[in-house]
């Protein structure tokens, strides 16, 4: 099961939402404020993170800044004590997964959560997906999202048109995807550049 | 008619006239202590009348048998005119010691006893001849052979002794400064003295013929005394019209600040009060008013108050101011003001109780209506500086609301189980209380803050007061990034006061507080609150460094005085208003770092409870 990484300044509910999620099957790691969150940050995004809005020293907006600067994308829910629009507006633009008022409904929190946990999961699942693509069929990736033919990309590569093919096929297959489109907002989500077009 | 009986008649018949005069003066006023004066001048006086009658028909005296018959009663008067100089010199002239008069009295007393018993007077064993002396163109008798009594000597000492009684007095009034008494009177009756002993001795000794004639000597001091009594008769005359006068004023005085006036003799109770004083107490002016009937009219709570003090009056002197209220005949309660005072009357032992009563209804109700407008504005102040504190006082109460309700959904997730956590369980349950409790105690305060009423006193231990705010706040501080200190250094040490009103300063100081730290950035905003105990009082001091005062430290403590754009500028005056119904003061003054400090300053409350 995945983890999830509880930030929250007040102890008792801190407490409270730790038991819940617990309940729930979760891993449960808590911290007080968001620099000791920050601190502790794992390399990759492993869980999802629950943290409340309005904390002293980093509140959770400035934390969430500081989260998208990271190597993989965390996903976020917010709790907040009384909603504000403004400050919603900007988690979910930054690409908060949920954004929740206290009190907290279970059922509300746990879906959030779980959500955050699918988008873990598939992240995890398409990193292992990349990483079993040879460097001639990445290669090959980036000349289709940069939207190529598959004649020209022959050409760059010194290569018959037939082989392009099947490079690109195997491709779609490792990744599970069929079309071009899906292609490119995976290659969005993985990091992945299009090649530049050599003129 | 003879030129001698004509003057001596007019001398004794004056004299007589204004010893009568003194005495019917006595005889009026007999129990004030100050006629004593003038019923020693009237014995004196009638005394010297009844001598000039006897030395009248000692100058035409037929035998010598019936001239020693005559002098034996001419020795009655002398000894009582004796009497009435020794008396006037004891009460008018309060000098001399007495046990030299009293002496020189029984001295004489004795002598007029053994003369008696000799069968004759004190001057002579017997007399042999008479014969006549010229005195003023008219032949008078006088004694031409006799042979002194042995005891004359004894009869003489009496005058020793009064003159020595008497220069002890005159010395007396010469040191005390009342030198023109001394001077007139005293002197006056030494050379009296003298020169009567001197003619008694030349006389009696046989040394020349001399008439008898000691009114002679007597009526210049009898003059002189009535002339001193004079002064003093018209001296009081003034003296009660500048009463008279004065009490006019003092009417007009009491009329004009629409006073009444009383006054309660307490040895015979007594009772006198002006008009005014009757339509306070709403009493009928007329018949006797008892002490009783006067404090029936005393509202019963107030009445043992009254009675308390008025029972001290009776017994001490003193001043004291009184308010307490009055029942009218209609039902009606009136607030009245009475000053006071308690002082020893003029007989002995006796006490006069007086005073002045005022209405003060209006004034009082001016008072209530006063503290009633205090009340509102002092609720509003706490409503406003409540809705300033609405986010967060919404959030200290989530906040618990939010915890208790994850932690029974947590509870009901794990009560699902096959076999459930009882321990964690039990410390859901624990957490569960504690939420509720901190929720309660915020809706709590929020209620009494709300609550619009008068000023509820009890002992306040001052450090759990500002513990209590900085807590009840403790979310708002945080949220404002402020580091809130607390250095409690006063534990026991309790004031007697409103909670929610000191609560309210203290609120509304460190709002003020937060609001100045704006300039520094979060996380370097430092508040400290401080108490300590200094002597009687107990000092409360919330220290900012923030932007510092951007006003004189008066100025910022008047009304509708604010820095703020959105303030009302009366959490300040309100704070200082609050302060002194407490008789206690707030002061502001710079920080040591730039910012501010407010000062509290409140009365210790009886002991403390750590017993200092």
């Amino acid at each position: 099961m995945e983890k999830i990484y509880l930030v929250d300044d007040e102890p008792d509910l801190r407490r409270a939402l730790e038991r819940l999620l617990r309940a729930e099957g979760f891993k449960v790691e808590s911290h007080a404020s968001a620099l000791d969150f920050l601190a502790r940050l794992p390399a990759e995004a492993d869980g999802c993170v629950v943290m409340d809005l309005a904390m002293p020293g980093l509140d959770g907006l400035e934390a969430q800044q500081r989260l998208l600067a990271a190597t993989t994308r965390w996903p976020i829910v917010f709790l907040t004590g009384h909603g504000d629009i403004r400050s919603s507006v900007q988690a979910m633009k930054a690409g908060a997964v949920d954004f929740l008022t206290k009190p907290i409904k279970a059922g509300e929190l746990l879906a959030a959560v779980r959500v955050g946990a699918a988008q873990v999961r598939e992240a995890a699942d398409l990193r292992s997906r990349f990483a079993s693509l040879t460097p001639r069929e990445r290669e090959v990736m980036r000349h289709v999202i940069a939207g190529r033919l598959n004649k020209t990309i022959a050409t760059d590569l010194g290569t018959t048109e037939q082989t392009i093919k099947v490079h690109r096929s195997r491709v779609m297959e490792k990744l599970g995807i069929r079309s071009v489109a899906a292609l490119v907002s995976i290659a969005q989500r993985l990091g992945v550049t299009p090649t530049e077009t050599a003129s | 008619m003879r030129l001698i009986d004509i003057l001596w008649v007019t001398m004794a018949v004056a004299c007589f006239g204004v010893g009568a005069i003194h005495a019917h003066v006595w005889l009026r006023r007999r129990h004030a202590q100050s006629t004593r004066s003038n019923l020693a001048f009237a014995v004196l006086a009638i005394s010297v009348a009844a001598m000039g009658v006897v030395e009248l028909r000692l100058m035409r005296a037929p035998t010598p048998e019936e001239f020693n018959r005559l002098l034996f009663w001419y020795h009655l008067p002398i000894w009582s005119a004796l009497v009435g100089v020794v008396a006037f010199t004891h009460f008018y002239l309060q000098a001399g010691r007495l046990w030299l008069g009293l002496a020189s009295i029984g001295v004489r007393t004795v002598a007029i006893l053994l003369g008696a018993l000799a069968g004759g007077s004190i001057n002579y064993s017997h007399i042999d001849a008479l014969g006549t002396v010229d005195l003023l163109g008219d032949k008078v008798v006088a004694v031409v052979a006799a042979e002194p009594n042995p005891l004359l000597p004894l009869s003489q000492s009496a005058l020793l002794l009064l003159a020595l009684f008497i220069g002890d007095a005159t010395w007396q009034l010469w040191r005390r400064g009342d030198r023109s008494r001394a001077l007139i009177i005293g002197g006056g009756l030494l050379v009296f003295v003298f020169v009567n002993a001197g003619w008694a001795v030349t006389t009696y000794w046989g040394l020349a013929r001399l008439p008898t004639t000691g009114v002679v000597f007597f009526v210049p001091m009898v003059v002189i005394m009535a002339a001193y009594l004079g002064i003093d008769l018209l001296r009081s005359a003034e003296l009660q019209e500048e009463l008279q006068e004065s009490e006019r004023r003092l009417t007009l005085a009491a009329e004009a600040a629409d006073a009444g006036l009383w006054s309660l003799d307490a040895t015979s109770g007594r009772f006198w009060a002006t008009p005014r004083a009757y339509a306070i107490f709403d009493l009928p002016s007329r018949g006797d008013v008892s002490i009783e009937s006067l404090l029936e009219t005393i509202h019963p709570q107030d009445r043992r108050r009254v009675d308390r003090v008025l029972q001290a009056a009776r017994t001490t002197d003193g001043v004291s101011d009184l308010e307490y209220r009055i029942r009218d005949r209609t039902g009606g309660i009136r607030w009245v003001a009475s000053h006071g005072s308690s002082y020893a009357g003029r007989e002995p032992g006796s006490r006069v109780i007086t005073g002045v009563i005022r209405d003060i209804s209006a004034r009082k109700e001016a008072e209530d209506e006063r503290a009633l407008q205090r009340v509102e504005l002092e609720h509003l102040a706490r409503v406003n500086t409540l809705a300033e504190l609405s986010g967060t006082l919404a959030h200290e109460i989530n906040q618990p609301l939010a915890t208790i309700m994850s932690n029974t959904e947590a509870a009901q997730r794990l009560l699902a189980a096959p076999q459930p956590d009882l321990d964690e369980l039990r410390s859901i349950m624990g957490d569960i209380l504690a939420a509720d409790e901190r929720a309660d105690a915020v809706v709590k305060r929020l209620r009494a803050m709300l609550r619009r009423g008068p000023a509820k006193r009890e002992p306040l231990e001052i450090d759990a007061v500002v513990q209590g705010v900085a807590q009840f706040l403790g979310g708002e501080l945080r949220r404002r990034g402020v580091m809130p200190r607390l250095e409690l250094g006063a534990p026991g040490a309790r004031i007697w006061g409103d909670r929610v009103s000191i609560e309210q300063v203290l609120i509304n100081l460190i709002n003020n507080a937060c609001d100045a730290m704006t300039v520094r950035n979060p996380g370097k905003r430092r508040l400290t609150l401080r108490t300590a105990r200094a002597g009687a009082e107990l000092r409360i001091e919330v220290c900012d460094n923030g932007a510092g005062l951007k006003a004189s430290a008066d100025e910022i403590f008047t009304p509708f005085f604010t820095t703020k754009p959105e303030g009302l500028g009366m959490g300040l005056a309100i704070s200082r208003s609050i302060l002194q119904s407490h008789e206690g003061r707030i002061t502001a003054r710079s920080g040591p770092d730039g910012g501010t400090v407010f000062e509290i300053c409140l009365p210790v409350h009886g002991k403390d409870l750590s017993g200092r």
